[in-house]
């Protein structure tokens, strides 16, 4: 325990958790020199704990982080010292470690991560988009594309058990593939676009998907169903004889026009709405039922990524001038809750599975940023590519991938506590 | 005895001169000259008359006539106790009194203790010469012929003697007169006890000390009173410290001078009056009549006289003196002023008073307080100081005393310059406009209120191994071209600065430009002198197939365009402009706003210096046979068919449908380095290569509405961003300004321009900076290509 001065400001702290019970300490107010860090308070309460091996907390004042000593926060938020301050303890989360890389032909441009938390897919600028699986062994090749892919996304896998995969590229159209072991087939194929595609974003059933681009338009596209019984045969001689059935054309369901720039990013949170982002600075709701914009936020920065988190009913979208802005949707009136400083433009963004709190940042200065909402500071900055970093995503809750210019795909994992 | 008691009678007053110490001449010269022969027989004779009273000292006298100095003691002491004794058996003999009394006044200097009784005695005889003196005075016949009868018997024979005595005086004086050999003390009203501890008594004129005589003591003057005949006539000389024997007509003299007579016996104070003889000529010297000559008319004189009242009647003589009298009253000065009046002249009515001088400081006293003497270092410091700085023109310096200080030696010449200051320097009282500087500065609205702006570096596009000339932005903003002088075309995806494509064009690309439609996929270049068409991208699309299409129509009749080598088709490129080539190096591309004419420019050249290009047709002419002059720049009117052209110092526009000269623009700067319309068409930019940024309103005027000078060097770029109120020059210190630049749709309200924003990042390479920026077409961004070879993106 820090010895205390008599001399120095002390407070009263009074130490809360929601954790379990043996990670619970006393809730009688301690007498603590303001100083502390979150260092310091955390040997305290884990001399409080008397646990055999030290465990490190962050510690949450009046729902922010803790950052810097005791004294400076308490002054930002005009606590005086006289009352006892009611600090929650939570865990520390862990600095993420590198883990796996895999390099690419050329920039890797866009990743998604399965649902099944295991396998991968990166789209890259060499005009295909690979499968990967959690140990980054290389699956498949999706090469289709005559320009470089830039957004793909898996869809629900087929009843085979085969993975379905999506991807968008600069060529105008939209792909969807089936992977199995055998190999790998072009569903379909949609041009309803007359730009190059920039993003895509399924449903959260997977059945529908939605893809916007350079034409300053969002389309929804049915996913269709995984091919029919009558198809396997062919795909099977398609696999035997190494020549693929010709992609089906498919066709945009809706047309959702109103971006008067390219749409840059969509995000498909809830069955009936889809939030997407524009180079124009606006980001805008839409209701898919009725094929109409229900609602647009943002200002005139140009937008770049969005990512829509429901639990704690938060937009966050990166931006040309350096940031990533936090949104409340639960008011009417969007409003702006946080802006969190990067040093590039930020090329994505994504919530974390596991914590309500914590976002995935990548950006054009080469970071991956993991992100505590509760402050203005990372949690943890991981310097992962040499180049800009073009995509980032949660393979599961633990583990972090990015693909970056150096045409390298990068796997970091948290280590659990 | 009566001579010798009108002497002793005498000697007291003299006595009492020679006591105040002031000898009047005459005693003077007595008492120095030698003793008479003719009065010592007479001293003689009055010596026997005193003898039956004062015997012993007659006896004396006779003895010491030789040796008188040793016995004076004796003499005086005798005498004093004979006086004593005589005193009060011949009260009435006034000889006898009067000899005492000089006896006892000649001794004064010896005995202090005067008596104030003989002080009265004094008196009384003063008053009993009076009657003496009055009796005189009735004249000297009176008292030669008959005896006075208060006087006693002898005085009559006294005054036979006196007369005797005055004609022996008479004889004696020419001789006593030559007083050259006598020593005359100089020492002057100098207390005489001064001299009692030396041996002299003064300094006779040729400074010779003037010894005293032998001094007597008393007894020796008793001695000598005894001994001495003379003694009873004898004085002592104070001043020349000599005893002097009285002659008788020196004591005839003082009798004389005690009776109030005159001095002189044979003055007549009665003289008959004489009248001159001549009462009105002093000296009748000719008697002869005046000549008659001098009193008839000179005839000569009368013509000359008639000859001047002639010429002085004359007219021109008359004006002639009108004129000098105008002149003079002109010429002569007015002294009707007070001098020391206030000057209320209309004309020097600002006239100042001079200032004043300074008062003088401490620093300027004599001994000023050691605070304002130089220290050594303060002294080195003020030797270093420029004299003008010096907070004033001396040295501080103490001194003891005033007169001690030494002449100030540049005072001839600060008063000289305090006059010319005071004569000659104008004062005037200037009307002084008291504005605050701040308050001319318009009133232009923050940066941060006009944004969006680029304001930070975003992204960088590398790759180029040369200076990259030209950027172009696609018209959707996805694409970017970049021309550069390492022969290749680039095209770059804004979003991440990735390289999509890279177009080997053969030579040095000086530029590149997209056209404008958005419906096609075409851009053009100009590679050395020949200028190319070509589809950057090489994707599939709607766009593409239209641009295919029509880059594959069948030409026209006239087409210029040839296809170029299969090397350069598999680049992209799809039309080389060859017939009506350039003759020296491309260095611009522009489009037309609809994206099927385009204009080229060489320009050095001359009559082929601009070329104008139709891609549908694939027809090149050139539009001017003749040259202006070297052609920089061209740009065409966004909505008009009007046809910029920046040549070294003017500015055309050209009307192309009607083929004629709308307007030229006079920048005044020296070489034009490129030009930009407003997207309204109404306002143009102008870089130039001496570093300035010129906005034309070009409905105000053919001069600059607003000239720029921010620039370090050479600007090289300017552009207009396509929607928002942005416009940027860029030059070669690798800076670009950012500048906000709004105009407004009403006429009365001219352009507002705010400079927003100096955007740094470049390297200078080789003297150059930036050579080419580009406005995103509807994001406030910026594209610039640099010297250095890397593209750089700024964003809001």
């Amino acid at each position: 325990m820090a010895a205390a001065e008599p001399h120095e400001p002390q407070v009263q702290v009074q130490f809360v958790t929601q954790l379990e019970e043996r990670w619970r300490v006393t809730e009688a107010p301690i007498q603590l020199p303001t100083r502390l860090t979150r260092f310091g308070l955390s040997e305290v309460v884990n001399h409080l704990l008397n646990a055999p091996t030290p465990r490190p907390f962050d510690f949450l004042l009046q729902g922010e982080l803790l950052r810097g000593p005791l004294s400076k926060s308490l002054a930002r938020l005009g606590l005086s010292g006289e009352a006892a301050v009611v600090l929650e303890y939570i865990e520390l989360v862990p600095p993420p470690q590198p883990l796996l890389a895999c390099p690419h032909a050329d920039w890797v441009s866009a990743l998604a991560a399965h649902p099944d938390g295991g396998h991968l897919l990166s789209g890259c600028y060499d005009h295909a988009a690979y499968v990967w699986d959690a140990a980054l062994q290389s699956q498949a090749e999706l090469r289709a594309h005559r320009a470089p892919v830039k957004a793909v996304g898996w869809l629900p896998p087929a009843a085979g058990g085969a993975l379905r995969a999506l991807t968008a590229s600069k060529d105008h159209t939209v792909r969807t593939w089936q992977v199995d072991r055998g190999g790998v087939r072009c569903e379909a194929v949609g041009s309803s676009h007359t730009a190059a595609v920039e993003s895509l974003s399924t449903n959260p059933a997977g059945s529908r998907f939605c893809s916007g681009g350079w034409d300053s338009s969002v389309c929804v596209w049915s996913a269709g169903e995984p091919a029919a019984a009558a198809d396997a045969p062919a795909a099977k001689r398609a696999r035997g004889g190494g020549a693929s059935l010709p992609p089906a054309e498919i066709h945009a369901d809706v047309r959702l026009e109103g971006h008067r720039d390219c749409v840059s990013a969509l995000c498909w949170p809830v069955a009936h709405l889809i939030y997407s982002a524009s180079l124009d600075g606006s980001v805008r709701e839409w209701d898919v039922t009725a094929s109409a914009c229900s609602a647009q936020l943002g200002g005139q920065k140009a937008a770049l990524c969005v990512a829509v988190s429901l639990v704690n009913t938060c937009i966050a979208t990166g931006h040309s001038d350096h940031a990533v802005r936090l949104w409340d949707t639960r008011l009417q009136q969007a409003s702006l809750k946080l802006t969190l400083p990067h040093k590039g433009w930020v090329s994505s963004i994504s919530w974390a599975t596991s914590s309500t709190h914590q976002l995935l940042t990548s950006c054009h200065d080469g970071g991956v940023r993991l992100w505590d909402i509760r402050s203005t500071l990372p949690l943890h900055e991981l310097h992962l590519h040499t180049d800009k970093a073009l995509c980032a995503t949660w393979q599961n809750s633990s583990r972090i991938v990015s693909g970056g210019a150096d045409g390298q795909l990068r796997v970091a994992e948290i280590p659990s506590a | 005895m009566r001579l010798r008691s009108r002497a002793a009678a005498a000697t007291p007053a003299a006595a009492s001169v020679a006591e105040e110490g002031a000898p009047s001449a005459r005693e003077t010269r007595s008492r120095r000259k030698p003793v008479p022969e003719a009065v010592a027989p007479a001293a003689d004779e009055a010596a026997p008359a005193e003898a039956g009273e004062v015997r012993p000292a007659s006896a004396g006298g006779e003895e010491g006539a030789g040796g008188e100095a040793e016995q004076s003691g004796e003499d005086e002491e005798g005498e004093e106790e004979a006086g004593e004794e005589e005193a009060g058996e011949e009260e009435g003999e006034d000889s006898e009194d009067e000899l005492e009394y000089y006896r006892e006044d000649g001794e004064e200097d010896q005995e202090d203790e005067e008596d104030s009784d003989d002080e009265t005695d004094d008196e009384e005889d003063g008053e009993h010469n009076d009657d003496e003196a009055e009796a005189n005075g009735e004249g000297a016949e009176a008292v030669n012929e008959k005896a006075d009868p208060d006087v006693p018997h002898d005085q009559a024979a006294e005054a036979e003697t006196g007369e005797a005595g005055g004609e022996e005086d008479a004889k004696a004086e020419p001789e006593t007169d030559s007083e050259d050999e006598m020593p005359i003390n100089t020492i002057g009203n100098v207390p005489i006890e001064w001299y009692d501890d030396f041996d002299h008594v003064g300094y006779d004129l040729e400074g010779r000390k003037i010894l005293r005589g032998a001094r007597k003591d008393e007894l020796d003057a008793l001695i000598d009173r005894f001994d001495n005949p003379d003694a009873a006539r004898t004085i002592h000389d104070y001043v020349h410290g000599v005893d002097v024997v009285l002659s008788d007509a020196d004591l005839q003299l003082i009798r004389r001078i005690q009776k109030r007579r005159y001095p002189d016996p044979n003055m007549n104070p009665y003289t008959e009056m004489v009248i001159s003889e001549y009462k009105d000529k002093m000296h009748p010297l000719s008697a002869a009549p005046p000549r008659k000559a001098p009193f008839v008319p000179s005839k000569h004189e009368a013509k000359q006289v008639m000859r001047m009242v002639m010429a002085m009647r004359s007219e021109s003589y008359q004006k002639s003196v009108a004129n000098r009298k105008k002149q003079e009253e002109k010429d002569k000065p007015n002294y009707t002023y007070l001098l020391w009046d206030e000057p209320h002249d209309e004309k020097h009515h600002k006239r100042l008073p001079a200032p004043k001088m300074p008062l003088p400081g401490n620093a300027e006293s004599y001994n000023p307080p050691p605070e304002y003497l130089f220290t050594p270092e303060e002294k080195a410091a003020w030797d270093r100081m420029d004299p003008s700085d010096r907070p004033y023109n001396f040295t501080p310096q103490s001194y003891d005393a005033l007169r001690k200080v030494p002449l100030y030696e540049p005072l001839i010449k600060e008063r000289f310059e305090r006059c010319l200051d005071l004569y000659l320097c104008p004062r005037e009282q200037k009307q002084r406009l008291n504005i605050d500087p701040e308050s001319l500065i318009p009133a232009l609205p923050k940066p941060p209120e006009l944004r969006p702006y680029p304001e930070r570096l975003s992204t960088r596009f590398v790759g180029h191994t040369g200076r990259v000339y030209a950027v172009s932005v696609s018209p959707s903003g996805e694409w970017l071209l970049s021309a550069s002088a390492d022969g290749t075309v680039r095209l770059w995806e804004v979003a991440n600065g990735h390289c999509a494509r890279k177009l080997e064009l053969g030579g040095e690309v000086r530029c590149v430009a997209w056209c404008p439609n958005g419906e096609l996929d075409l851009a053009a270049a100009t590679v050395g002198q020949h200028m190319v068409v070509f589809i950057p991208q090489s994707t599939v699309g709607d766009r593409h197939d239209r641009t295919r299409a029509l880059m594959d129509a069948a030409a026209s009749s006239e087409s210029a365009w040839a296809r170029p080598s299969a090397e350069l088709r598999a680049q992209g490129v799809e039309w080389q402009e060859r017939c009506v080539a350039h003759t020296k190096t491309a260095t611009r591309v522009v489009w037309h706003h609809k994206g099927d004419y385009l204009a080229s420019v060489a320009p050095d050249g001359a009559s082929k210096a601009v070329l104008l290009h139709q891609v549908s047709k694939r027809t090149s002419g050139s539009p001017f046979s003749k040259s202006k002059g070297r052609i920089e720049s061209v740009a065409f009117h966004p909505t008009k068919p009007h046809f910029f052209v920046a040549t070294q110092r003017h500015i055309r526009v050209y009307n192309l449908v009607k083929q004629e000269l709308l307007k030229k623009l006079n920048p005044s700067v020296k070489w034009i380095s490129s030009i930009d319309v407003h997207a309204g068409g109404d306002n143009v930019i102008c870089g130039s290569y001496d570093r300035r940024v010129i906005w034309f309103d070009m409905d105000l005027s053919t001069s600059p509405y607003k000239m720029m000078r921010s620039h370090q060097l050479a600007v090289r770029d300017v552009v207009y961003h396509p929607r928002l109120p942005l416009f940027a020059s860029a030059a070669d210190d690798a800076h670009i300004h950012i500048y906000h630049g709004r105009v407004y749709a009403d006429l009365l309200s001219n352009p507002l321009i705010v400079p927003v924003k100096i955007l740094r990042g470049h390297k200078v390479t080789d003297h150059i900076g930036v050579l080419s920026i580009a406005f995103h077409p509807t994001l406030p961004w910026l594209f610039s290509a640099a010297a250095d070879g890397v593209i750089h993106l700024y964003t809001d």
